[in-house]
């Protein structure tokens, strides 16, 4: 059976079938979720920022361009919604890397890695890797983990950054600079 | 190696230079072993964010964000509150327009009556039931309802806030950003 596309979920849901907007929201909930995670850091407030993004999304699709792709769509609703509920927390979502160690916040299951990567040893230091990483982005400023999502997992160019952030190319620029640098500092573990 | 060099570096990597700045960069990767480690760390950082890996949802979220809007919202009681605000204000400014609306009703209907008679309508006309009914339903309101007798400053006072409670009620209950 063929999978309905999304423009034909988007119609039936602007004609009111609920259940299409289900089978978007399961088709792209673990996407936003994860881009709501990298901003907030905490798995329950990226699980509300992700339900509060696609409630708005539902709200917002009768105007939507159906020439658009979805999962972009979405996605920048759902960094707005985290740079707002950030604004207003004020930087309380700052995690440690020990909190992010916390049991239901670990990475995927052992097997999922075990078609991917050949040895134990490659696989230990890709999961420290990513802990390290995860752990570093949570550590930037909300300003800079906002440009990292946008250009590194949302591939925004610097004008369209600009755009959605509301700020001036070059202090886009200039953040998305600092941010990077800072990263590859604590990769090195100078940091 | 200076700041300048990072963030030319920087751009290098995302391929936004112009050709003047991207020889310039060659040309410094070229001469300098600090701005070459520069660059494999971040191509290292930007490697690392590209295999970065997804975090499973530990729930489907779709259920009860379905079950919210599948649910018939409740009024909230500060619209409740709007609604009768609308009223109170609806009530008062009628009360003190009342005097105007009965001049306006006696002087409509003594025309209605006059240009009846003069048409001359038969016995059991539609016209003269028409009278008779509109007499009927107006003259209990005619033996005298208490204004409120206020000021004009007064007045012009309760005009507006009437105004602004029947707009800000619209606006919010018939708004997407309201009730909703």
């Amino acid at each position: 059976m063929v999978e309905p596309t999304d423009s034909t979920l988007i119609r039936r849901t602007q004609q009111g079938d609920t259940a299409a907007f289900g089978l978007l929201m399961q088709r792209y909930q673990t996407a936003v979720f994860n881009t709501a995670y990298r901003l907030m850091g905490r798995r329950q407030d990226a699980e509300d920022a992700t339900q509060e993004a696609f409630l708005r999304a539902y709200r917002a699709l009768d105007r939507f361009d159906l020439k658009r792709p979805f999962a972009p769509w979405i996605k920048r609703i759902a960094v707005n919604v985290c740079l707002n509920w950030l604004d207003k927390a004020q930087n309380k979502t700052q995690m440690t890397a020990t909190e992010l160690q916390r049991p239901g916040d670990e990475s995927p299951d052992m097997d999922q890695w075990v078609h991917h990567t050949p040895t134990p040893e490659r696989l230990l230091e890709k999961q420290d890797q990513n802990a390290r990483l995860r752990a570093g982005i949570l550590s930037l400023s909300p300003k800079f983990r906002a440009v990292i999502e946008l250009r590194h997992f949302q591939e925004l160019n610097y004008e369209e950054m600009a755009a959605l952030l509301k700020r001036p190319l070059s202090s886009v620029k200039s953040d998305l600079f600092r941010a990077r640098k800072q990263l590859a500092q604590i990769l090195k573990g100078v940091i | 190696m200076n700041e300048y060099n990072e963030q030319l570096l920087n751009e290098y990597l995302d391929g936004t230079l112009s050709d003047v700045q991207r020889q310039e960069a060659e040309k410094l990767l070229h001469d300098s072993a600090a701005a070459r480690a520069f660059l494999a760390d971040l191509q290292f950082t930007f490697a690392a964010l590209d295999e970065l890996d997804e975090l499973p949802l530990m729930m489907d979220l779709s259920e009860p964000l379905l079950a919210q809007i599948e649910s018939p919202t409740p009024t909230p009681i500060w619209a409740r509150w709007l609604m009768l605000a609308q009223f109170t204000a609806a009530t008062l400014l009628m009360i003190q327009l009342w005097p105007t609306i009965q001049s306006w009703l006696m002087n409509s209907r003594m025309a209605t009556a006059v240009l009846i008679a003069e048409l001359s309508w038969p016995q059991f006309s539609l016209g003269r039931m028409l009278v008779e009914w509109e007499t009927a339903v107006i003259q209990p309101f005619q033996t005298g309802i208490p204004s409120l007798g206020l000021a004009t400053n007064q007045w012009s006072l309760l005009i507006l806030l009437a105004f602004a409670a029947w707009v800000a009620g619209n606006r919010l209950l018939f708004s997407d950003e309201g009730v909703k």
